[in-house]
């Protein structure tokens, strides 16, 4: 007998107010199949797959049109419990996908056994988390737990948007592992992901987004996304070379024996951390998630007050957060600006001078706050994540902006786990 | 700003400090009849005797490893306790009645009132409030839920966005208008979330038996309190106790008056 198609899609369209956000001619998924969705920022991904569970209709009030069949029933005829228990997303921000005070609570809610469950935990490195605090987590430790209920959750269909994003390294790699065991046991996949090198040999499928239209490769090499991506490897070994021949200016920031403990912890999160960074250079704070590379950003921008050690630091240093929102004060982009043209054209933010800061995308929020920050402080930036869940487009335009601002001479200490700031960096603190 | 962010730091520390740690797998119900309890007894009865379980339920911080956060508490209680007992203390003396105690027993009685409310909240089961309200209606289950979640993260953003909108020289009222954007914007992603899971969320409890043993341990002890025999005793300590601290209020009253007239004097 013929398996049942986990997905069944046939000329979808997506619009927001009859203007079309995105469009799939077909789309079919087998049990067990992973498929990568490609496409640069704002293409349409997460809106598509808002639309395979209604939620571009019944939350964002979109139009969706065509057909979706989910598990050869049409999606709209199904009830949401009847959606709920085939499909699991887990959205692309990972700040408000755990709806619970403490993750257990919802993870219990989808299996008792803890035996199971902790050791499930253990295979993602988050067994000793589930019982934390949300809020005192990690977005590398949340997008964990996000992808341990996925696995817990005993769906057909597991929609991970931007799963990796805030992840390092191992712990990328630990996904992709896992995901192939899913598609083992018959679980079908839809990744979203800019990073296309960890998918290869992995996904069955890829769904690339240009212009509106999802088009389905069977190799990902084929996708316009990956010869972009090609290029923006070459466009970042450019951009390294420049970055390495800007002069190098007097010292900025020093910070010598540097030792922080949280005033309710009883280890140090920063232990003997020392370093400089001088005129026209970026310092690479690198480590894994949730090893205090924000709260280093917090200590250097005197928000927290070192245990111990010494920071000399500029007094007008700025703090962009990881969210850069955090950042923003005024209602548009030219006003937060303050009406300056010149700093909207060195970010390439001229053509959303008039836009709410509320409609700018991540990318564009994410220059902006730089924008604003620079022209505070002519001397010192702590920037937190510049790169994070942006696509190689727009992680070049940051990075061509960060270059702008060392050659003007300042000193920028940027905290990622990100490898991509290998690149930009003159020196690297390992924390 | 400051004032802004820093009791945001002491509400978020207070409520949100640890994780689920053993005292909040207890049982609800049993740490609201002991709040009644301690209420009636601070109300009705000597306030120092609420003294005796707020003593344990400070220890109880103490043994499970959560003593800042009964610091945290104290320093969250002391504000509305300060306030009543000083605002008596302001009277007495207008009312030209300076040595009166009824302040320090305004403040041990708020205060206790105030410390035990902390302790119920933080030895709340949040899992078996969602599950009692989710049997009412599925809504309002998962908004129990959601309600702690939300007003964590409402609160932590609060801090970090008066942290850098300081370092940024932001106006406040520029900070709050931010901070309302911001729980807009959240509240549409807490929808989507939600859109799938609230219909496979059913919440389920918790428990440690360990805990639940503390709480009827504490009930009876509060019990105990209200029996003739302690009450008579407690009274005859309580009643020897105040007379000291009259007469140390007294004699330190003395004191001061005869400085008072020696600076006086050399004015």
């Amino acid at each position: 007998m013929k398996e049942q198609k986990v997905l069944n899609v046939k000329d979808l369209c997506v619009y927001a107010n009859n203007k079309r956000i995105v469009c799939l001619p077909r789309l079919e998924i087998e049990p067990g199949e992973i498929v990568l969705l490609t496409g640069v920022s704002g293409s349409g991904k997460t809106t598509l797959l808002r639309s395979f569970t209604r939620i571009a209709v019944d939350v964002y009030r979109l139009r969706v049109e065509g057909r979706i069949e989910l598990l050869g029933h049409k999606l709209n005829g199904l009830s949401i419990e009847s959606i709920a228990r085939n499909v699991w997303y887990v959205p692309q921000e990972p700040w408000y996908a755990i709806t619970t005070p403490y993750p257990i609570y919802e993870i219990t809610a989808l299996n008792r056994d803890m035996e199971y469950i902790y050791r499930v935990a253990k295979d993602l490195g988050i067994h000793d988390k589930i019982m934390d605090a949300t809020i005192n987590l990690s977005a590398g430790e949340v997008q964990r737990i996000l992808f341990l209920e996925a696995l817990l959750s005993n769906t057909k269909l597991v929609l991970l948007d931007e799963i990796t994003s805030y992840l390092d390294e191992m712990n990328r790699s630990r996904i992709v592992w896992i995901v192939k065991a899913l598609s083992r046991m018959g679980i079908s996949t839809i990744v979203v992901d800019h990073n296309l090198d960890l998918w290869i040999g992995v996904a069955t499928k890829v769904l690339n987004i240009e212009n509106g239209v999802a088009i389905e490769f069977e190799d990902f090499r084929e996708t316009p996304m990956y010869s972009r991506y090609l290029e923006y490897k070459k466009i970042l070994k450019d951009l390294q070379r420049e970055f390495q021949i800007v002069d190098l200016g007097k010292e900025v920031i020093r910070v010598r024996d540097l030792w922080y403990r949280y005033p309710d912890a009883q280890d140090y999160i920063l232990k003997d951390i020392g370093f400089d960074c001088h005129e026209g250079e970026i310092v690479w704070i690198k480590g894994v998630s949730g090893s205090g590379k924000s709260t280093l950003l917090k200590v250097l921008a005197g928000i927290y007050r070192p245990s111990r050690g010494c920071i000399d630091r500029p007094k007008s240093i700025q703090l962009v957060p990881e969210n850069p929102f955090l950042y923003l004060s005024a209602p548009t982009t030219i006003e937060e600006l303050d009406n300056d043209i010149e700093i909207a054209k060195i970010f390439n933010l001229q053509h959303v001078l008039d836009t709410p800061i509320m409609s700018l995308s991540s990318g564009e929020r994410k220059r902006l706050a730089l924008a604003s920050a620079y022209r505070r402080s002519r001397k010192a930036l702590l920037v937190d994540e510049p790169s994070i869940g942006l696509d190689p487009i727009n992680t070049i335009a940051i990075f061509k902006a960060l270059l702008n601002l060392v050659k003007e001479g300042l000193c920028i200490v940027i905290a990622s786990h990100l490898d991509t700031l290998r690149y930009i960096s003159r020196s690297i603190v390992e924390v | 700003m400051s004032i802004l962010k820093y009791i945001s730091i002491l509400i978020l520390r207070s409520l949100f400090l640890y994780g689920l740690t053993p005292l909040r797998k207890s049982s609800s119900i049993l740490s609201i009849v002991y709040l009644v309890i301690c209420i009636y007894i601070a109300i009705n009865l000597n306030p120092l005797l609420v003294l005796i379980p707020t003593t344990i339920v400070a220890i109880l911080y103490r043994k499970f490893n959560m003593t800042k956060l009964f610091l945290y508490s104290f320093l969250l209680t002391s504000i509305p306790s300060l306030w009543m007992s000083l605002t008596q203390l302001a009277l007495d003396i207008a009312m030209g009645n300076p040595y009166s105690l009824k302040w320090v027993f305004i403040y041990i009685r708020a205060e206790s009132i105030a410390l035990n409310t902390m302790f119920v909240l933080h030895t709340i089961n949040i899992s078996e409030i969602a599950l009692i309200t989710y049997r009412i209606s599925r809504v309002l289950g998962i908004s129990t839920y959601l309600f702690w979640r939300a007003l964590s993260q409402l609160l932590r953003e609060a801090i970090e966005l008066s942290q850098i909108h300081k370092l940024k020289g932001v106006e406040i009222w520029r900070t709050l208008a931010i901070l309302f954007l911001r729980s807009d914007e959240m509240s549409i992603q807490f929808e989507e979330s939600l859109y799938l899971k609230k219909e496979i969320l059913r919440p389920r409890t918790i428990y440690s038996i360990k805990s639940i043993a503390t709480q009827i341990m504490l009930i009876a002890l509060c019990i105990a309190l209200f029996h003739p025999y302690i009450h008579t005793v407690f009274y005859t300590i309580a009643d020897q106790l105040y007379q000291f601290f009259e007469f140390i209020v007294n004699y330190l009253s003395k004191i001061f008056n005869w400085i008072f007239r020696v600076i006086n004097s050399y004015i």
